[in-house]
């Protein structure tokens, strides 16, 4: 089988049973906006501005529910013992990875494209992004962020504690993707002329770039048990 | 994420206090200057204690762990050869 | 071969003396020798350290990099070994870093923490090789800790230009009124004083990584013979005189 049959193999499974079930996205989604509520009430946004801080506010939003994501991907895949069937079937494991790497980006946008909209209601922002440049921004810093984090869940799902494990590792790894990510969602968010985040963006790109190709080289080794 | 201090918003006030941790010249009264350097002579001992103590700490560490595992092994290898 | 172990265990006392001897001279030159800074007095001298300790944390991450890789090559548990030594040092070296920065900055400049670009690096380099040691408490067994720990040890090095650049654009925006850097460039004696702290962190770096090292083959040999010594049969209960065996 072609490797990039197996790869869209691997993600379609993933997505297929979330359409059936759908009760990871809505926990996603509803994790995603629990986050929003609770800075709601954190901060007094009569007095601030959403717009400094709503790039970070989403972020946090998002990487928190994305490690929800990234840990389900994994113990899924343990519940069904299909690990063991992955590493003895003749496909290439780094296949595995991309695919669940594709399937963690399209549970991540789906919670990204929710809470957007939805945060510029609840926090009463004037809402002048362009769409395509947004959803850029989005996807890019996404990929970034689930391709260190599928290395790394595929690891740390094998542990008793995988839940604090996840984010002890990803969050100081993935610091560059945040700090890119907050800079470029606020910037684009704000319709700021491209050049203001072009380097971010850049930034975010490489850091995709890497990370997919030193994890397409380790994932065999973090895979076996 | 990580928090930032607004360093703009407080410079003057940390250039007001560097001014003061320096002996500028003759102009400064003895007593601040002097002041000055026994305030840093105590976060001086203070870093250089800090730094000893841990490597210390390390050191002993590594050397009881290491003693008692060589017992153990002399321990398991007569064991195994009487 | 006995020729060998001589040479190697000549080789590490020639370590143990030289770094002892290195490290009161580091201590003189540091404290005595080399002149006060003009503008920050006494308490800059924790330079003298804080930088070596940085750089023997540098040196920590990197061999760590380079020899979970091999392991990754090779198979070879030795460079496991290497690598593991090589963080927990780092880890080390970069909690001194860690604590002597804000033990400087506060009398300087007033705050603890001050947001300085190679502070806040150091601090996520610190989380990410912590994380490698904790990775290396959960794994299952051995050979998985230390496969998972050598792909934590590679992104991680690989992480870090790239953490370096995005904390300093990040911090860019900010004027630089804060610099942490001093000394090292301007004054040919703070330099060579500088020179010989680094090369007496360097020594003290190399001779624990001997001491870690030894601990973990150590280790390894205590559950190899550990795993033996169960396989074996119980030893013979003594019987009572005439009677059954």
């Amino acid at each position: 089988m072609s490797y990039f049959r197996v790869v869209a193999l691997i993600a379609g499974k993933d997505l297929t049973t979330e359409l059936r079930s759908r009760d990871q996205a809505v926990t996603l989604i509803f994790f995603a906006l629990l986050v929003l509520v609770i800075f709601n009430f954190a901060f007094d946004f009569t007095v601030i501005d959403f717009r400094t801080l709503g790039a970070g506010i989403l972020w946090v939003a998002f990487t928190f529910s994305g490690v929800l994501a990234l840990n389900r991907s994994f113990q899924i895949e343990r519940e069904q013992d299909r690990i063991e069937g992955v590493m003895l079937a003749p496909i290439d494991p780094s296949a595995f990875y991309l695919g669940k790497v594709i399937a963690t980006v399209a549970f991540m946008s789906v919670v990204e494209a929710i809470l957007v909209p939805v945060s510029v209601v609840m926090f009463n922002v004037p809402f002048s992004a362009r769409i395509g440049w947004t959803i850029l921004v989005l996807i890019l810093n996404t990929i970034g962020f689930a391709a260190v984090g599928t290395l790394f869940a595929a690891m740390t799902s094998q542990t008793r504690r995988s839940e604090m494990l996840l984010p002890l590792l990803l969050f100081p790894a993935a610091v560059p993707i945040a700090i890119a990510a907050v800079r470029t969602t606020s910037h684009v968010l704000a319709d700021r002329p491209f050049e203001r985040y072009s380097s971010w963006l850049a930034l975010t790109a490489a850091y995709d770039l890497i990370f997919l190709a030193a994890a397409v080289l380790l994932f065999d080794y973090a895979l076996q048990d | 994420m990580i928090p930032a201090i607004d360093l703009a918003a407080i410079a003057p006030a940390l250039g007001a206090l560097a001014d003061q941790a320096v002996p500028v010249g003759g102009a400064a009264s003895s007593a601040a200057s002097a002041d000055a350097t026994a305030r840093g002579l105590r976060f001086l001992a203070g870093a250089y204690t800090i730094v000893w103590v841990i490597l210390a700490v390390y050191m002993m560490s590594l050397s009881i762990r290491l003693r008692r595992l060589a017992r153990q092994v002399r321990r398991l290898k007569e064991r195994l050869g009487g | 071969m006995p020729e060998r172990t001589a040479i190697l265990t000549a080789l590490e006392r020639l370590l143990f003396l030289l770094t002892a001897a290195l490290i009161p001279i580091g201590l003189y030159v540091a404290f005595l020798a080399v002149p006060t800074e003009e503008k920050m007095g006494v308490v800059q001298r924790i330079f003298y350290f804080h930088v070596p300790a940085a750089l023997a944390a540098f040196l920590g991450v990197a061999l760590c990099a380079v020899f979970s890789a091999l392991y990754l090559w090779k198979g070879d548990r030795a460079f496991d070994l290497v690598a593991h030594a090589s963080a927990e040092l780092g880890v080390l070296f970069c909690t001194i870093v860690l604590i002597t920065g804000p033990i400087w900055a506060r009398p300087v400049w007033g705050v603890w923490w001050t947001g300085e670009v190679r502070l806040t690096s150091t601090m996520i380099l610190w989380l990410i090789y912590v994380g490698y040691l904790i990775l290396r408490q959960n794994a299952e067994n051995r050979d998985q800790a230390a496969r998972w720990a050598a792909v934590v040890g590679i992104v991680g090095a690989l992480d870090m230009p790239i953490i370096y650049k995005s904390v300093e654009w990040w911090r860019g925006l900010h004027p630089k009124v804060l610099k942490m850097s001093g000394g090292g460039g301007l004054d040919p004696q703070m330099e060579r004083g500088l020179m010989i702290c680094t090369a007496s962190f360097v020594l003290l770096f190399t001779y624990l990584l001997v001491q870690r090292c030894r601990l973990g083959r150590l280790r390894d040999e205590v559950d190899l013979l550990e795993h033996l010594t169960a396989r074996l049969p119980d030893p013979p209960r003594r019987a009572a005189p005439g009677g059954i065996a």
